[in-house]
């Protein structure tokens, strides 16, 4: 049996840098008990067993729902030791989570991480005198350059070692209600920790314990009426002399007063005026680059690459084994044109991801919270909802999934709901087609109005959500750490590009491959039979269908119609689609809409694009995130009356004034 | 004694009374070392009755909360 490793720690340590140095890869994704939460599980090098990475907790009393995963795991699932990352520089605040898994009482390791910041600040940390208070091995480590790493993981004891639970003594009165606890729930006396995690009120026990023995709730009562304040702050408090105790024995400080640079950075980033900007800066630089200056010319490399070399080969290998027309035509005007449309948008798309993380890891998103704040709670959120409204301009699926992160369940969902409005890189490719063909001078500019507009209207659907779903007190919780910049890790940063990339890759061998010898069939089949004209095909017949509906939007002609109803399948295959149907590579495709489209009925259908519905994937998502049937239907169809009405307001109004 | 939100940036005071507040966002402060009786600091403010950053003089820990929040935090200006 292969042993299985808790990976835990504050959020904001290095514990994902110490995740992907521990191990190789990515082995699976996991799902546990209670919520449905995806877990990273990862190998661990050289055959020492499975490490489970856990959300980033400042306490296992949880506040959101991302949070509870923790208590819930340790509750309910077996493993056979913990890896515990502790922040040097924040000792005190780390080791009141390091209490909490001590008193657990499980083979307990601890990576001592960021000595070299603790050091700019004045504190020097002596790792073996700590060892010795704590009574468990400490191993300093620096998680971004895997220094030390390897001493911790040749460390990991091959068998479980038997370890006492830490006892902090939490006062007489507290001790008598947790023994009275134990007794009456029918504890074993290694479940003294389960004891103090309801007295704390942490709310998974007490759901868990409650429900067994709901005559303890009369001991928490009456403790809290003896001690006269909040368990909870007499236990941390307990717990915090606790840490100070150890930090004494451990510890040498100096005083410094100097200025980081975290403090110069953010009296301009965070500046009261300047703050707003500087985002909107950060923004459009990043698409810039994105688009003008990297993904575009990688693209296009691509794309000469997948029109040259590669059709010509095919076709060569074709032909020389003799394949009939019908097979030719399949691979040829089907699955190069439709999977290659869309593979020529893999730079750009990690480009944008690599962005992404890149602003993740540095800690500018932390900043972002507190800026965007105010403007989110006039829409009724908060400013951490924006947090996975940006992720969601990489992918709408991890956005959706980021919105965890957000403790008030009325603030989650509504975050949820409007996620979907939030321009992913899968819509990118059709931006690319349309903008580089209709608005090839400024292409950066008209991208970017759209993920405005899409921003915009977002904020709007928030204030109409908020609205609905108003509790008689809304509450809202709003407390952000502001972690000192890292200069983000090479390898850290590559690994989450490419875990947020590589489901883009791998839809184009799934969805787009299948989608593509679909769409190609019914274009080349109609009434009359094969290899009929494209304008009698079934497709056309579908097509046109709501070619109608569409024509006050500037695009009704059945190809936008037939592209249209693919793109629920992924949005990227409404070009792959077209690529289809036009029977183009992506280069001349723009040439093919030029013939098709105006300038303003492009900006339409990009803004319809955007808007309509969300993907299968994301509506996927959205279901299990909402638990609910009902609220995934309005999720998912809202935004096609929304699409319907703001492409109509762009045509219509940019017709009147005179626009083409 | 007075509330958190009236605080000049920079004048260190300490925190005094955390029961006015919400119990998930004091959860989270004592979680994060913001206890009655800790020194902090008003670092920064964020436009238009934005949120407030905040230092533990202490260990250095900063958080932003908002100011609707920190009028419910009692601090003493020693």
């Amino acid at each position: 049996m292969t042993q299985k490793i808790a990976l835990l720690g504050n959020p904001n340590t290095g514990k994902t840098s110490l995740f992907n140095r521990l191990t190789g890869s990515y082995a699976h994704v996991g799902n546990w008990s209670g919520v449905t939460v995806d877990k990273k599980v990862g190998k661990l090098h050289g055959n020492r067993g499975q490490l489970i990475d856990m959300p980033g907790v400042y306490d296992l009393d949880p506040l959101s729902a991302d949070e509870a995963v923790v208590a819930r795991f340790l509750m309910e699932e077996s493993f056979d030791g913990m890896i515990n990352i502790i922040d040097a520089s924040q000792l005190e605040r780390n080791l009141q989570l390091t209490a909490q898994l001590l008193e657990i009482g499980k083979p307990i390791q601890i990576g001592l991480n960021m000595m070299d910041v603790a050091r700019t600040r004045g504190t020097t940390i002596d790792a073996e005198a700590l060892a010795k208070e704590l009574g468990v091995d400490v191993f300093p480590i620096v998680a971004r350059t895997g220094d030390g790493c390897e001493v911790l993981l040749s460390s990991i004891p091959e068998a479980a070692k038997k370890y006492t639970p830490l006892r902090i003594d939490y006062g007489q009165k507290t001790e008598q209600a947790i023994t009275a606890i134990i007794e009456i729930a029918d504890l074993q006396e290694q479940e003294r920790w389960m004891a103090v995690q309801y007295l704390a009120g942490n709310r998974v026990f007490v759901e868990y314990l409650e429900k067994k023995s709901p005559r303890i709730i009369e001991v928490r009562k009456e403790l809290e009426r003896q001690l006269g304040r909040f368990i909870h702050a007499h236990i941390t408090e307990c717990r915090r002399n606790w840490a100070v105790a150890i930090r004494a024995g451990s510890v040498v400080e100096e005083k410094s007063d100097r200025k980081t640079w975290t403090d110069r950075i953010d009296a301009v980033v965070t500046h009261p005026i300047l703050g707003l900007p500087i985002f909107f800066a950060v923004l459009y630089v990043l698409f810039h680059v994105t688009f003008n200056w990297m993904g575009a010319p990688l693209s296009d490399l691509l794309g000469a690459f997948i029109e040259g070399p590669i059709s010509t080969g095919v076709v060569f290998v074709l032909t020389q084994l003799g394949a009939s027309g019908f097979i030719q035509d399949l691979l040829i005007d089907g699955v190069i044109a439709g999977v290659g449309g869309v593979l020529v948008f893999v730079p750009q798309i990690f480009v944008l991801f690599f962005f992404i993380s890149f602003l993740e890891d540095s800690g500018y998103m932390a900043r972002v919270a507190i800026v965007m704040d105010r403007f989110m709670q006039m829409v009724g959120l908060n400013g951490k909802s924006f947090i996975p409204m940006i992720i969601g301009f990489g992918c709408n699926v991890p956005g959706i999934m980021a919105a965890r992160s957000v403790e008030e369940e009325r603030e989650r969902l509504v975050t949820i709901f409007i996620s979907p409005f939030m321009s992913c890189s899968a819509r990118l490719p059709i931006y690319a087609v349309f903008a580089g063909s209709f608005f090839a001078s400024n292409q950066a500019m008209i991208v970017l109005s759209l993920y405005i507009l899409g921003i915009v209207l977002a904020l709007l659907a928030a204030k109409v959500f908020s609205k609905v779903l108003a509790a008689e007190e809304a509450t809202s919780l709003f407390l952000v750490e502001q972690p000192p910049y890292r200069v983000p890790q090479g390898l850290t940063l590559w690994r989450s590009t490419w875990q947020k990339g590589k489901g883009f890759v791998r839809k184009a061998g799934t969805f787009i491959f299948g989608g593509s010898v679909v769409i190609w069939l019914l274009a080349y089949t109609g009434p009359g039979g094969f290899n009929v004209n494209m304008n009698d095909s079934f497709l056309a017949m579908i097509g046109g269908l709501i070619a109608m509906l569409l024509i006050p939007l500037g695009f009704g002609t059945w190809q936008a119609g037939a592209a249209l109803i693919t793109g629920f399948l992924a949005k990227e295959v409404v070009v792959s689609t077209m690529a289809i149907i036009y029977a183009v590579n992506e280069s001349e495709l723009g040439r093919q809409l030029a013939g098709q489209f105006t300038p303003l009925s492009a900006y339409s259908f990009m803004a319809f694009v955007l808007l309509y519905v969300p993907c299968l994937a994301t509506v996927a998502v959205i279901r299990r995130e909402v638990g609910s049937a009902k609220w995934t239907w309005i999720a998912s169809l809202y935004g096609l009356f929304v699409a319907y009405s703001i492409s109509f307001l762009i045509y219509q109004t940019g017709h009147a004034l005179g626009f083409s | 004694m007075t509330d958190l939100a009236m605080i000049p940036i920079g004048k260190p005071v300490v925190m005094t009374d955390l029961n006015k507040i919400e119990d998930r966002l004091r959860r989270r402060l004592l979680a994060l070392g913001f206890y009655e009786g800790c020194p902090i600091v008003v670092r920064r403010r964020a436009s238009f009755q934005g949120p407030l950053t905040i230092e533990q003089r202490d260990h250095h820990q900063m958080i932003a909360i908002r100011k609707s929040d920190a009028k419910n935090i009692g601090v003493f200006l020693p």
